[in-house]
């Protein structure tokens, strides 16, 4: 078993549409008790991969490589590093939880609603896992589908123009991301004379400066919109406020990472010299700095909740991608760590906009106040993932930026100066927004019938601050197994090796 | 080694006890636990000797580990943490009773303990961070402890972005360090950054008078006595960087001593009783600064130790003064409250005369140290002496318009505290008193460095001191009752002036700009694209539909329209055809016969 255990953990969910689909459909019990048990059960066999996995070991494990269309070089060819396996817990343990937090949250067309998330889940693994390009855009193209029913089915008011736009959007720059694989396989059978798409053997590709930096800029726009980066992120504030929480929640705490993953695994390492020079990462630290300040002042103007936590994850995904294209360790180290503290806090801060906007319907920052008095379980929840989110130390994201900091100020120290005022406005909006819902009186007599979490919604809560715990207090482990990888891609984009 | 991690974990477990289960415990047993881990905090402390121990790692790429390290100076900080720490869990006791909120307040009490000796006993910056960020955070909760009133979250909050502005600096500054820049003078101008913001200086003073919206303990815990004493210590810490960056050592001097001044004088017009002991704190801090700005870094220190138990006395008994009035801050209000709380007032007494520099007094000796220290700097010292002056005018008119004079306004039932809250009082006036004379010169010059010679004949010194504290007392006594003008009153506007500026122009203004911004521009962009998809979609059916298929159906029209007269004969009748072969044959006949 142990042999396949990727395998197993990609199909899983998809194997788990088998039973699904033979549940009557007015089973609402059994469908909700199935889909969770088929996450949970993913996110336990996700553990194993942790246990057995060697830190020490350079490259990839895990790995898998069958024939899938040889006639165009195409592979099923798998296998995790580091930075791919803390991506893949990410994603059960997140997959897992919004399912979870779904359990009353939706209550029509549950069928075709868990089966959506199971694909997703398949979809989502996929890109984290894949070693082979083709192979990748598939499971890229594959995780839009899921995401636009369950916004355009089960999202709010104007769901289906939110739905549109990202699917449009994000396949615009998919569309783009597909030209650029095409041009650097097509430049690796010129050189090679074999036509291939895995991601080992296109690495020994040599391009003219012309076609990598070709290459460069096709991957980076559909890596960049799905990030996404400023000024291409205008898709995500209506996706996140029109889709339903569980949507929001893998789409804030996975679906984003995939557009900084692809960075890290194909960008860099692709194109090493068209990534490293001067006036590129210049450009792209530029527009990582401004989504980190422009993001966060937008913050500050958001009368909606989930818009507001929307524009915050811009500016958090901000430094990821400062980071990344600081291109030394530091920088790639803390943007990778960066990523699962973003996916833990505002995972968390969407599932809390959920917990509140199931008792009440409404999304408005207006429309609450108090209600620590009401929900003081909530307020405590609110309050660390607040702490988490605007770096507190001690807590997951100070350990995140810091390192990400210290990438930048090795760098450019204007960088690392710009982006720490990041830190400022982060808390002035957080701290404004849990103000104006948690603190003061009750401003309004409704809310007073609110229930506080139950025991479901503080399970899963928790394993999340764990982990937001975890990370800050011990982050060694994390760092341990990015470690080897991290240094790979530094040394190749940097030590000018072919 | 034990001993050392103790004196972190006893507050650390206190806390998350309280957070854990302290809604169920009674008071009783809320009330010995906390008050228990800060003194056997503190007892540790004494127990454990000079060491320097990592723990585990923390971020390895960084150089910061768990490590504390217990020297001489992160001695004399811890004590003061656990000692008038201690003293104030056990005045909370009964201060807090009545509160619902009793197990909250002492679990983020234990908790700021915890995070300020985390910033005093880390052996490295990244770790004092924490620590620096986690009294951040017990400030903000203890601010805000009364959060249905809008006033105290509104103040927790401007506390902490405030402090965070600074913070900023201060985490660029170590990165520097972590990062094994060499030293320089910008190193140092950013831990000043850092610094000013914890220690409420100018021009990031604003969040401390705000900040007495908390509990009087905590004002007196942290407001006073410790957390902001943290800038102090850091640049203390750091004094090595800072002796090789003259101008950055002199513009401290000059934070130090406009502050001292400016706060002093705004001190003097405060009506609330809480806000002229949050400006004097700024004042004395500002003190603090000036030390540290001439070189004497252990005099700053020794300042620190006597002001934390002459202002937390003051704060302290200043919560006695509201709790017999049931919650007044106003001191106009106030007036003849000596005979109702005679033992309050005594110890309330000491405190004014230690901080007004009163000779013998423990706030004398520290102060006159740091007047030494300026002396080379005529202006600096002149500058001190006038905040000395205001200092004892504003401590003067605080008494008088509590104690002393008649009552202006009736009041019923005033009377002193139970025991738990003048014990500690009386401690603290102790301290107040002899701190003076136990000078820890000799315990920080090894850790600090001795301070530059300033050559100041020091009988002069203390007479002027002694002259001036006279004067000052001299000049408020008869004028107690006056009332100050506006600008005083508002401290300059400086809170208004940055409200229009940063809260509202940039943060506000500049949000509203972006989200213009990005909703009419980029988005419009976008939806932009969108539209032009769909008139280009438009066009092209129209040209489909009239041109290309146009085209199609022309042709097939010509065709149809050609084919009429072909048609026309194409009847399919055979009679018709029948006609048509007769008529010809006639025509064809008729021509033969013709020709």
């Amino acid at each position: 078993m142990n042999g396949h255990l990727l395998s197993i953990l990609l199909f899983l969910p998809l194997a788990g549409l088998i039973p699904l689909l033979l549940i009557p459909s007015d089973q609402k019990r059994s469908l909700k008790l199935c889909a969770n048990a088929v996450m949970l059960a993913g996110f336990l066999l996700s553990l194993l991969l942790v246990f057995q996995f060697d830190a020490a070991a350079a490259g990839y494990q895990f790995t898998e490589n069958a024939p899938w269309i040889p006639s165009i070089g195409a592979s099923y060819n798998v296998g995790i590093d580091g930075i791919s396996l803390l991506l893949v817990m990410l994603t059960t343990l997140i997959g897992f939880l919004a399912t979870m937090s779904s359990w009353s949250a939706v209550e029509d067309r549950l069928k075709e609603y868990y089966a959506l998330f199971l694909i997703l889940q398949t979809g989502m693994l996929g890109v984290f896992i894949s070693l082979d390009l083709f192979l990748f855009y598939v499971f890229w193209e594959v995780v839009l589908i899921p995401m636009y029913f369950i916004i355009g089915i089960w999202g709010g008011p104007r769901r289906l123009y939110a739905a549109i736009k990202f699917f449009v959007y994000t396949l615009a720059g998919s569309v783009l991301m597909l030209l650029g694989i095409l041009t650097l396989y097509f430049q690796h059978a010129q050189e090679y004379n074999v036509y291939t798409f895995d991601l080992a053997r296109l690495l020994n590709t040599h391009m003219a400066m012309g076609a990598e930096q070709f290459v460069f800029w096709t991957l980076f726009l559909g890596f960049a919109i799905k990030v996404p980066m400023f000024p291409f992120h205008t898709w995500l504030p209506d996706a996140h406020v029109e889709a339903p929480t569980a949507g929001s929640v893998v789409l804030a705490g996975v679906m984003l990472k995939m557009g900084a993953y692809g960075f890290v695994r194909f960008s860099l390492p692709l194109a090493p010299h068209a990534a490293s020079e001067p006036w590129v990462v210049n450009t792209i630290a530029t527009l990582s700095i401004v989504a980190i300040l422009y993001g966060a002042l937008v913050c500050l103007m958001q009368k909606d909740w989930k818009r507001l936590v929307a524009y915050s994850s811009v500016s958090h995904m901000g430094f990821v991608t400062l980071g990344i294209f600081a291109l030394n360790y530091n920088g790639i180290a803390g943007g990778m760590l960066q990523q699962i503290n973003h996916g833990i806090s505002t995972g968390m801060l969407f599932l809390i906009v959920g917990v509140v906007y199931e008792r009440r319907h409404s999304r408005e920052i207006s429309a609450y106040g108090g209600l620590a008095h009401v929900m003081p379980n909530l307020a405590v929840v609110f309050a660390i993932a607040m702490w988490s989110s605007a770096a507190l130390p001690l807590l997951n994201g100070f350990i995140g930026e810091f390192t990400i900091l210290a990438g930048a100020f090795a760098a450019n120290k204007l960088w690392a100066v710009l982006a720490s005022l990041g830190v400022i406005l982060a808390a002035a909006y957080l701290l404004w927004l849990y103000q104006r819902t948690m603190l003061g009186e009750v401003t309004h007599e409704i809310n007073r019938k609110l229930r506080d979490l139950s025991l479901r919604e503080w399970a899963i809560f928790l394993p999340l601050i764990a982990w937001a715990v975890w990370i800050g207090v011990y982050p060694k482990p994390h760092f341990d197994v990015l470690d080897k990888p991290v240094r790979a891609i530094v040394e190749r984009v940097t030590g000018g090796a072919r | 080694m034990v001993t050392l991690a103790l004196i972190l974990a006893l507050p650390l477990l206190g806390a998350l006890l309280m957070f854990l289960a302290g809604r169920r415990l009674p008071h009783a047993v809320i009330s010995a636990v906390c008050c228990g881990t800060a003194l056997g905090s503190f007892i540790c402390v004494l127990l454990s000797a000079d060491q320097n121990v990592t723990y585990a790692e923390w971020l390895p790429s960084l150089n910061a580990a768990w490590g504390l390290n217990l020297d001489a100076l992160s001695r004399v900080m811890a004590l003061v943490i656990t000692g008038v720490g201690f003293l104030i869990h056990v005045y909370s006791v009964g201060y807090m009773r009545e509160d619902a909120g009793y197990y909250r307040y002492f679990g983020y009490l234990n908790f700021f303990v915890f995070a300020m000796l985390l910033l005093v006993l880390a052996n490295n910056y990244v770790l004092m961070f924490a620590g620096w960020e986690g009294v951040g955070l017990a400030s903000y909760l203890l601010i805000g402890f009364w959060f249905h009133r809008p006033a105290a979250a509104a103040a927790g909050m401007k506390a902490f972005v405030v402090n965070r502005v600074g913070d900023v600096g201060l985490l660029l500054a170590i990165l520097a360090i972590q990062l094994n820049v060499p030293a320089a003078p910008w190193i140092a101008a950013l831990l000043v950054v850092g610094a000013i913001g914890k220690s409420a200086q100018f021009p990031l003073h604003t969040w401390l008078p705000d900040a007495m919206e908390g509990p009087t303990p905590v004002s007196a815990l942290i407001h006073a006595a410790t957390m902001v004493t943290a800038g102090v210590y850091l640049i203390a810490r750091s004094h090595t960087i800072f002796e090789s960056a003259a101008q950055v050592s002199a513009v401290v001097a000059w934070i130090g001593a406009f502050s001292a001044i400016l706060a002093a004088s705004v001190a003097l017009a405060q009506n609330d009783i809480k806000r002229v002991l949050a400006w004097s704190t700024v004042s004395q801090l500002g003190y603090m600064f000036l030390a540290l700005g001439t070189g004497a870094y252990w005099v700053a220190i020794f300042h620190m130790v006597t002001h934390a138990f002459f202002k937390a006395l003051l704060f302290l008994g200043a919560g006695n003064v509201i709790h017999a009035v049931y919650g007044e801050q106003d001191l106009r209000k106030m007036g003849g409250m000596r005979t109702a709380l005679p033992k309050t007032h005594a110890l309330m007494l000491v405190g004014a005369a230690s901080a007004a520099g009163a000779p013998g007094l423990a706030g004398f000796f520290s102060k006159d140290a740091i007047l030494a220290s300026a002396w080379s700097a005529p202006l600096l010292f002149v500058v001190g002496m006038a905040a000395a002056l205001l200092t004892a005018a504003y401590m003067t008119r605080l008494m008088y318009l509590i104690f002393y004079g008649t009552a202006r306004e009736e009041r019923l039932h005033m009377h002193e505290p139970p025991m738990v809250m003048i014990a500690p009082l009386a401690v603290l006036a102790v301290g107040a008193i002899a701190a003076g004379y136990v000078s820890p010169r000799f315990l920080l010059t090894p850790v600090l460095g001795a301070e530059r010679e300033a050559g100041a004949p020091e009988w002069i010194v203390m007479a002027l001191a002694t002259a001036v504290a006279g004067a000052g007392w001299w000049f408020a006594r008869g004028r107690y009752l006056n009332s100050w003008p506006a600008f005083l009153q508002r401290a300059f506007y400086i809170d208004e002036i940055y409200d229009a500026v940063f809260v509202r122009g940039f943060a506000l203004g500049g949000g509203r700009l972006l989200s213009a911004f990005d909703a009419r521009v980029l988005d419009a962009g976008v939806n932009g694209v969108g539209w032009l998809t769909r008139l280009v979609s438009r066009v092209s059916i129209w040209w489909d539909i009239w041109i290309v298929d146009g085209l199609v159906r022309a042709a097939s029209f010509a065709v149809k329209m050609s084919s009429y007269p072909v048609r026309f004969v194409q009847s399919g009748y055979v009679q018709f055809y029948a006609l048509v072969m007769l008529a010809g044959l006639i025509t064809f006949v008729g021509y033969l016969f013709a020709r």
